[in-house]
């Protein structure tokens, strides 16, 4: 088997495939972070190695392990690291699962369409990928279905996450404390995390989850071969469009062939598509796996809102982990009063940063020079709480990753291009959702309150562009992550998402990938999955 | 007064008639050291940017977009009409001068006179962030209350059929 990424997807479905006695080689295109002496968060630059080689944008990043990303015609930038662990070496590690209304939205809302599986099919994935990699919070959320009791208690909501907590039951909104994939006891033979607050740039005790430190130590052990820095430059195929391997560019630029009985591409939701639209051939004109034109097409983000508010009450929000301290999804539900179809979550969230970047600006705004400038560094320096209104995108073929004509990565092979215009609902939706927020700060005894529309910065998840479904017309793959149009290749990630839901999609994309493994299983040993 | 979103200002050759040095735009790192002093000014006890020392810290290359643009006799000028032309060169090189503030923040913000004052301040420990990391206090334990006592109210779809 040829697994070609090493991140979220990759290592969980690798590490999946050598426990159940297959060979596997793993192709990815950046390396290691040896947390022991590379974590930044270690050293006083930390903030300057945020804005610059940590930044999680590789476009102005720049490392050498990542490609550029044409990204002129998108309204949301793109962020992602690419390296063993995938984007989850610079996450926030929030691990929310999708609700079971998300894998039916045709049916119950009559948009998009509903996923070839539900929720509780993937549920017993949920939970092994939940004891594989330890979660942090608290079972019993009314909310959401029950789930298995969480492996660590959860995370404090700390200062500003009780103030919102408590606006919230005073409007009446339902909350909870959140899943969240970080240890806050030792566990699985990692570390506890001790607070220090910005998670996104890894984690020295390795407390955070990612990969690196999870499914690959364990896959490497079970004999599962990872090459790091090799950037695969197309999925080959024989005479019958069948895979037969992929070509790459190993660390020393020199260009090689990996033969594999089938293939599994977990390049992320651009990536993937990247790929996939590279590997043309006689059976394949317009790119692998692509007879229906969908291959990159429907790409959907997480497009946020962000309101925050400024108190006048230190809050200490450097304290825990930055992504979330409490969640909020009282409005994830369809209500057509509200004047746009599905919902939102709000995650609670610690943004302020540092001094720096509570200075240059983050999610907030930078702050002003001159004689004001002190003054308002000591009204907003740890006196914030953060809002987020991570709304549900509505998947549109409009909206796609393309080759770009021009640009290329360092082994000269053409860029992505994303073209990406945020949807009329999703525009509503995110209005609404931030004056709901700005009303739980006014409740919450806010004294400043700032409000923004639309983070550019918030191009984390790439969803939806190689979706899953049971009509070869209209899918790209089956129910199981297979493509229709090519009998052993595989996809995990994202991109098989149908719809985006109004959440983080990390356990859901590690869950999927659990499942199509034991579908490759099943299929290696003969045993085809059921339709 | 702040300079963000200040348009009004005096624009290149503001204040010609200032000095000896008024018919040069001057020495660059003499220059930089005053631009550094009204971008992030003297507070308290601890004097501006430039007075502590910083504009080594800064590249040239991230600066020369914005000292370029500066009226001759530049340092010359008053606090208050250098704040102007510091917005005027703001309004006509935004990128340059967004450049030059990010760094001039980064300088300052790392200094360890500066963390120590926001130590003293906030009580923001003036130490990275690992390995120590931070206490951070647990909930009150009747925080969950109200959400624990609702009933069940997810949307279930085990009977919805596609």
């Amino acid at each position: 088997m040829l697994v070609i990424g090493a991140g979220a997807a990759g290592g969980a479905l690798t590490w999946r495939l050598a426990q159940g006695g297959l060979r596997v080689v793993c192709l990815e295109q950046g390396g290691w972070i040896d947390w022991a002496h590379d974590a930044p968060t270690s050293g006083y630059d930390w903030e300057v190695i945020r804005e610059t080689s940590r930044h999680p944008n590789p476009n102005v990043r720049c490392h050498a392990w990542d490609y550029p990303v044409a990204d002129a015609d998108t309204e949301i930038k793109p962020m992602m690291w690419n390296g063993v662990g995938g984007s989850l070496v610079h996450w926030g590690a929030h691990f929310p699962r999708l609700r079971p209304s998300d894998f039916r939205v045709r049916t119950l809302d009559g948009v998009a369409d509903d996923w070839p599986l539900d929720y509780y099919e993937l549920e017993p994935y949920y939970d092994l990928n939940d004891r594989m990699v330890g979660v942090s919070g608290l079972a019993g959320d009314p909310g959401n279905p029950p789930r298995s009791p969480r492996q660590t208690p959860p995370v404090s909501p700390g200062r500003g996450g009780s103030i919102m907590a408590r606006a919230f039951d005073r409007l009446g909104w339902h909350w909870w404390l959140p899943d969240i994939a970080i240890n806050t006891e030792p566990y699985g033979g990692r570390g506890a995390c001790n607070n220090c607050g910005p998670c996104d740039l890894g984690c020295p005790q390795k407390a955070r989850v990612s990969t690196d430190v999870t499914y690959w130590p364990l896959a490497i052990g079970l004999g599962a071969e990872l090459r790091s820095e090799c950037r695969v430059a197309e999925v080959t195929v024989d005479e019958h469009g069948l895979a037969t391997g992929a070509t790459y560019f190993d660390r020393d630029g020199r260009l090689l062939h990996q033969r594999a009985a089938a293939v599994v591409v977990c390049a992320n939701g651009v990536g993937t598509p990247r790929l996939l639209l590279l590997s043309q051939s006689k059976h394949h004109p317009n790119g692998l796996a692509n007879s229906s034109g969908l291959v990159g097409k429907r790409l959907m983000h997480h497009p946020t809102g962000f309101v925050t508010g400024v108190f006048d009450e230190m809050l200490e929000d450097w304290k825990g982990n930055f992504s979330q301290a409490i969640v909020c999804q009282h409005f994830y539900e369809t209500d057509l009063a509200r004047g746009f179809v599905r919902g939102f979550q709000m995650q609670c969230i610690r943004a302020g940063g540092g001094p720096v970047g509570t200075a240059v600006g983050q999610y907030l705004a930078g702050l002003p020079w001159g004689e004001e400038h002190h003054h308002r560094f000591a009204e907003q320096f740890g006196r914030t709480v953060s809002l987020t209104v991570t709304s549900e995108d509505l998947p549109e073929e409009t909206n796609a990753v393309t080759l770009d004509a021009e640009l290329k990565d360092g082994n000269g092979i053409p860029a992505p291009r994303l073209h990406y215009r945020v949807g009329d609902n999703t525009k509503r939706m995110i209005a609404w959702g931030v004056d709901r927020a700005v009303e739980a700060f006014q409740e919450a005894g806010a004294k400043r309150i700032v409000t923004q529309q639309l983070v550019e910065s918030a191009g984390f998840h790439f969803l939806g562009t190689a979706r899953m479904g049971d009509d070869p017309a209209d899918s790209v793959l089956d129910r199981w992550g297979r493509a229709h149009d090519c009998a052993n290749l595989w996809v995990g990630g994202g991109s098989p998402f149908v719809t985006g839901a109004g959440l983080n999609p990390t356990s859901t994309i590690m869950a999927l990938a659990l499942r199509t493994a034991d579908a490759i299983l099943a299929t290696a040993k003969g045993r085809e999955v059921a339709g | 007064m702040s300079g963000k979103g200040a348009g009004a200002g005096a624009g290149p050759g503001a204040g010609t008639d200032a000095g000896p040095d008024a018919s040069a735009p001057g020495d660059p790192a003499t220059l930089l050291v005053a631009v550094l002093d009204r971008l992030l000014p003297p507070h308290g006890d601890l004097p501006g940017a430039g007075g502590l020392g910083l504009a080594a810290q800064i590249l040239p290359e991230r600066a020369e977009g914005v000292l370029a643009q500066l009226p001759a006799g530049f340092t010359a000028l008053a606090a208050a009409e250098q704040t102007a032309a510091l917005a005027a060169v703001e309004q006509a090189a935004l990128a340059a001068f967004a450049l030059l503030l990010k760094f001039a923040y980064i300088a300052y913000y790392r200094d360890p006179r500066v963390m120590a004052r926001i130590e003293q301040a906030t009580g923001y420990a003036a130490r990275p962030p690992q390995p120590l990391g931070y206490e951070l206090e647990p909930a009150d334990p009747t925080l969950l209350d109200v959400v624990k006592a609702r009933a069940p109210h997810y949307r279930d779809t085990r009977e919805v059929t596609r």
